[in-house]
C-alpha cells in the first residue's frame, strides 16, 4: 500500500481495488454506451455571437470536419436530385410511350414497338437454337 | 475547493476510486470509475454506490453529505488529470435530475474550477452536439472538463 498526499490535502491511498470492480456490470455498460452516444462531439473553444446569428470558430480539425460534412451533404443532395430526375424521365417514357428511338436508316420507331421487336427476335433465335439441339 | 472531502482509495491504473460517505444513513462506499470512451483521451466519469458487494449506478443515497461527496469527486478529477493532463472528463447523469445537479455544482464553483480547468457544456443529445464553453443558465445534457 502506498500513500500519496496531493497538494489539495486530500489523502489518496494507492491500493488494489475490491473484487466488485472486476465483475461485469450491465448498468456500467449502459452508462458508457450512453456516454459514447452523446458525448463524442468536438470541443469548440471560441464562440462569438453576432446579432441573432451565432458564429462558431472552431479548431482546425473541427473546421475540416464541418467542411467535410457540408461537402458530403451537398454531394449527397446532388446525387439524390440526379437519381430523382432520371427516375422521373424514365417513368414518363414508360407511361406515355412517346419516346422515339432513331434507327440507323433515320426512321423513327416507338420505343415500345422496338422493345416488342427485340423480344420477338430474341424468342425466334432461342427457338432456332432449341430446334438445332433437338436435331442433334 | 474549500469544502472538506473524504480520504480516497485509488487503483494502480488510477481509473478506479472509492471512498466512504458518512451521513444520516450510515456509511456508504461511493465508487468513481473513469471509463475510457470511443474518443481518444476522453473519459466518462461514472459514479456508483457499493451495495452488498455489487456496484449500483442508479441508486439514490441521500446521505446528507452531498457537498462532501462532490468535493471528493472534484479532488478525484484533479488527481486524475494530474496523471493524465491531456484527458477530457465527460460528466452526465443517468437521469435529467442528476445531470442538473452536476451542472448546478459546476455553476456554484465555476470561478474556482476555471482557475485550473476549462469547462464545456453540450445541449444536443442526438450525438451531433459540440461542446461549447460552459455558461450558467443553460440546460446542458453533458459537461466536459479538461485541464488548462
Amino acid at each position: 500500500m502506498e500513500n500519496i498526499n496531493e497538494g489539495s490535502g486530500v489523502k489518496f491511498v494507492l491500493t488494489d481495488p475490491p473484487e466488485y470492480f472486476n465483475e461485469p456490470n450491465a448498468e456500467l455498460e449502459e452508462k458508457v454506451a450512453y456516454a459514447n452516444k452523446i458525448g463524442l462531439g468536438e470541443v469548440v473553444r471560441d464562440v462569438k455571437t453576432e446579432g441573432t446569428q451565432q458564429v462558431v470558430k472552431t479548431t482546425k480539425a473541427a473546421q475540416n470536419y464541418v467542411y467535410k460534412t457540408k461537402v458530403e451533404a451537398l454531394a449527397a443532395r446532388k446525387a439524390a436530385s440526379e437519381t430523382s430526375k432520371k427516375s422521373r424521365s424514365s417513368f414518363t417514357n414508360r407511361k406515355t410511350g412517346s419516346s422515339v428511338v432513331k434507327k440507323a436508316d433515320g426512321s423513327g420507331v416507338k420505343k415500345s414497338d422496338e422493345l416488342t421487336q427485340r423480344k420477338l427476335g430474341h424468342s425466334l433465335k432461342e427457338g432456332a437454337k432449341r430446334g438445332k439441339n433437338d436435331l442433334k | 475547493m474549500e469544502q472538506n472531502s473524504y480520504e480516497v482509495k485509488v487503483s494502480q491504473d488510477r481509473q478506479q476510486y472509492w471512498f466512504v460517505s458518512s451521513g444520516k444513513n450510515g456509511d456508504i462506499t461511493k465508487v468513481v470509475t473513469m471509463q475510457t470512451m470511443k474518443r481518444a483521451g476522453r473519459f466518462n466519469l461514472a459514479l456508483a454506490d457499493e451495495i452488498n458487494g455489487k456496484l449500483d449506478y442508479k441508486s439514490k443515497t441521500d446521505n446528507g453529505d452531498l457537498d462532501y461527496v462532490f468535493a471528493t469527486i472534484s479532488e478525484i478529477v484533479i488527481y486524475f488529470t494530474k496523471f493524465f493532463p491531456a484527458s477530457e472528463i465527460f460528466i452526465t447523469g443517468n437521469t435529467p435530475v442528476k445531470t442538473r445537479l452536476y451542472q448546478m455544482k459546476v455553476s456554484n464553483n465555476l470561478e474556482w474550477i476555471n482557475n485550473e480547468f476549462e469547462v464545456f457544456g453540450m445541449t444536443d443529445e442526438s450525438g451531433n452536439g459540440d461542446f461549447t464553453p460552459f455558461k450558467m443558465g443553460i440546460n446542458y445534457k453533458g459537461i466536459l472538463v479538461t485541464r488548462k
